[in-house]
């Protein structure tokens, strides 16, 4: 916090000549500051970099000693291998990437179609049944997946929706759907409600006022509610196991695992499919880390 | 007392008590908009909900179709099973473990982050990547690393000289919880960090100014404006890292399955194991009706923290 005029003071100090003790103070604490944080850095970036590394190492290269960070010998083969059609290992790279896709993007934009409304009733209406509706969104956010797997599982199969993208969409609407609530909620807290009440006096319906004056205010906050889901229905495990076993309906995470167990030692493939599953959410993620961020926080900082 | 007070010195109005239908009634637009969040949300939680109360009454044998009506026996058999304890020891290690070391990493990467120093934001970019990762490609990336003979970790280790075999971080019984441990503070530790970054950033700057004219340095600083400020802020969160952690099913099951013989095992993975893998749903189910009470005792605190913020705002609305 005192770094900047410090800093500032230090420029100055610097261009006469002669270092004082205040100086020296600061530049000792920029010192400390860049180096603890390169620490944290590498504890956060060295895995990435070893699973980038191993990705472009040829196979053999794996189990040679001794191991190191660079590859003598990068290559792009073991991203071919794993995405193309035509390899034992790359069958059905592209099916999964697909289901991800399909199922990720259409939990997101359904949670935040159907969150939306209800968040704006929770923020601005009063209604007999409204805490107790919203404690259990609340609620819901602490209960694992889990244990609700076994009951959902009976219950897809009575519906007829295992293995089918509406199945998965809907139970991954158990997690999405309470988190957009909340997340949204708190973007329609922060606007003030005079914007409806002079909207209703121009003679817009009630509806009417949420659909044209709200909802665009809240762009940002429907996007980083979306983003959200996306990223967590993208990354989901459990349910895409047990309600979407099919070859032809495994999520990415998924089909890794089952890349796992049948290559066990392919450390070099296993690697490159953890690289190009993690494009997509990095790369999302670094465009949209604003919305993201006030997403995660709002909550919480909101008091 | 206040409100007999009042009677006697100026009878106030009191407002017409409607019944509940007539109020349901009144506000009917409401569920218009609540409606669908609801109707999904009693389909896929409530209905679950009552299902596993209800399944962890039975019995259910494998390779069979019956439910066999055995009143409270899975619950006595899960409190005298002997694995009850090791399971919750884990858990608590899993838990309060990664809640303590990520706490301390992200407050520290917050504190480091937010001065305004050049490159910060390139820093912060980087140390947020493991929370958006994916929990399936961080569990099979920590494997590769803690692979005991072609893993990074191992062979660094031994290549600089401070060990002279390979470490056995997800095969050594002893060793397994606190590896998992640490790849679950990796994975954690930007989410605190993210969240602390905010409550700092929310902090008026003013109050380190005066705090500066009276003389204060930066350890004073740190105490008597950072901490109690951030106060909110860390209490939200640490309730959100303790549920997270105590929920979190995917790294663990990924990197070690509950093994070497159980020695990973925590109560979410053991839900599934017995559940899933072993078919016995009345058993599993009985485990997830103690998770939902131990769950409730951390919901209460989680909800009543999230309100009290809320009150507070309309406090200053007002």
């Amino acid at each position: 916090m005192s770094a900047v005029s410090q800093s500032s003071h230090a420029s100055v100090q610097r261009a006469s000549g002669r270092l004082s003790a205040r100086t020296r103070r600061s530049i000792v604490r920029l010192t400390i500051i860049y180096v603890c944080t390169t620490i944290l850095a590498l504890f956060a970036a060295l895995p990435m970099v070893w699973m980038f590394s191993t990705a472009v190492k040829p196979r053999a290269e794996v189990f040679r000693e001794p191991t190191t960070i660079i590859p003598s010998n990068a290559t792009w083969d073991n991203f071919i291998r794993v995405v193309q059609p035509t390899s034992t290992s790359g069958r059905y790279f592209g099916t999964y990437f697909l289901n991800s896709t399909i199922v990720s993007v259409s939990s997101a934009f359904l949670s935040v179609v159907v969150a939306a409304p209800a968040a704006y009733a929770f923020s601005r209406f009063r209604f007999p049944g409204k805490s107790p509706a919203y404690f259990a969104v609340l609620a819901r956010n602490m209960f694992p997946l889990i244990v609700f797997l076994v009951p959902l599982f009976s219950l897809m199969t009575s519906l007829r929706l295992t293995n089918t993208y509406p199945g998965l969409i809907l139970a991954y609407l158990t997690f999405t759907l309470p988190l957009s609530i909340w997340l949204l909620k708190g973007f329609f807290d922060a606007i003030p409600p005079e914007l409806e009440r002079a909207a209703r006096i121009d003679g817009c319906t009630r509806f009417g006022a949420f659909i044209r004056v709200i909802l665009p205010l809240t762009t940002p906050g429907l996007a980083a509610t979306a983003i959200y889901s996306f990223i967590q229905a993208w990354n989901e495990f459990p349910y895409a196991l047990n309600l979407a076993y099919s070859t032809q309906m495994r999520t990415l995470p998924v089909g890794m695992t089952f890349f796992f167990s049948e290559n066990q030692s392919d450390w070099t493939g296993l690697m490159a499919t953890a690289v190009i599953i993690s494009i997509p959410v990095v790369i999302i993620f670094m465009i949209l880390q604003r919305y993201f961020i006030s997403a995660l926080t709002q909550g919480a900082v909101k008091a | 007392m206040a409100n007999i007070r009042a009677e006697l010195v100026a009878p106030l109005p009191v407002p017409k008590q409607r019944s509940l239908a007539q109020q349901i009634v009144k506000n009917r637009h409401a569920y218009f908009y609540v409606g669908p969040a609801l109707l999904i949300m009693a389909l896929v939680l409530l209905y679950p909900l009552i299902y596993t109360i209800i399944l962890s009454l039975f019995d259910t044998p494998a390779r069979s179709p019956d439910y066999i009506f055995v009143g409270l026996d899975n619950y006595v058999e899960l409190f005298n099973h002997q694995l009850f304890g090791l399971v919750l020891r884990n858990t608590v290690s899993w838990t309060i473990g990664g809640t303590v070391s990520s706490f301390i990493l992200g407050l520290a990467a917050a504190l480091l982050v937010n001065n305004r120093v050049p490159f910060m934001g390139v820093f912060k970019a980087l140390l947020i990547i493991p929370y958006v990762i994916g929990h399936v490609t961080a569990a099979y990336l920590w494997r590769w690393l803690m692979h005991p003979d072609l893993g990074f970790i191992s062979v660094f280790a031994q290549q600089i000289g401070v060990i002279d075999g390979p470490i056995p971080f997800l095969q050594d019984g002893d060793m397994v919880m606190w590896s998992l441990v640490l790849v679950n503070t990796w994975k954690t530790f930007p989410f605190v960090m993210i969240m602390m970054l905010a409550g700092l950033q929310a902090i008026p700057q003013d109050l380190y100014k005066a705090a500066r004219v009276d003389g204060a340095n930066a350890l004073q600083q740190f105490i008597e404006i950072t901490v109690p400020q951030l106060m909110p802020v860390i209490l939200v969160t640490t309730v959100l890292t303790v549920i997270g952690n105590f929920n979190s099913f995917t790294i663990p099951w990924v990197m070690t399955g509950g093994g070497p013989a159980s020695q990973s095992e925590i109560i979410i993975t053991w839900i599934y194991a017995t559940g899933i893998r072993n078919l016995r749903y009345g058993f599993s189910s009985a485990i997830s009706v103690v998770l939902f009470m131990i769950l409730s005792v951390f919901s209460y605190y989680y909800v009543r923290t999230l309100t009290r913020g809320s009150d507070r705002s309309a406090e200053f609305e007002g």
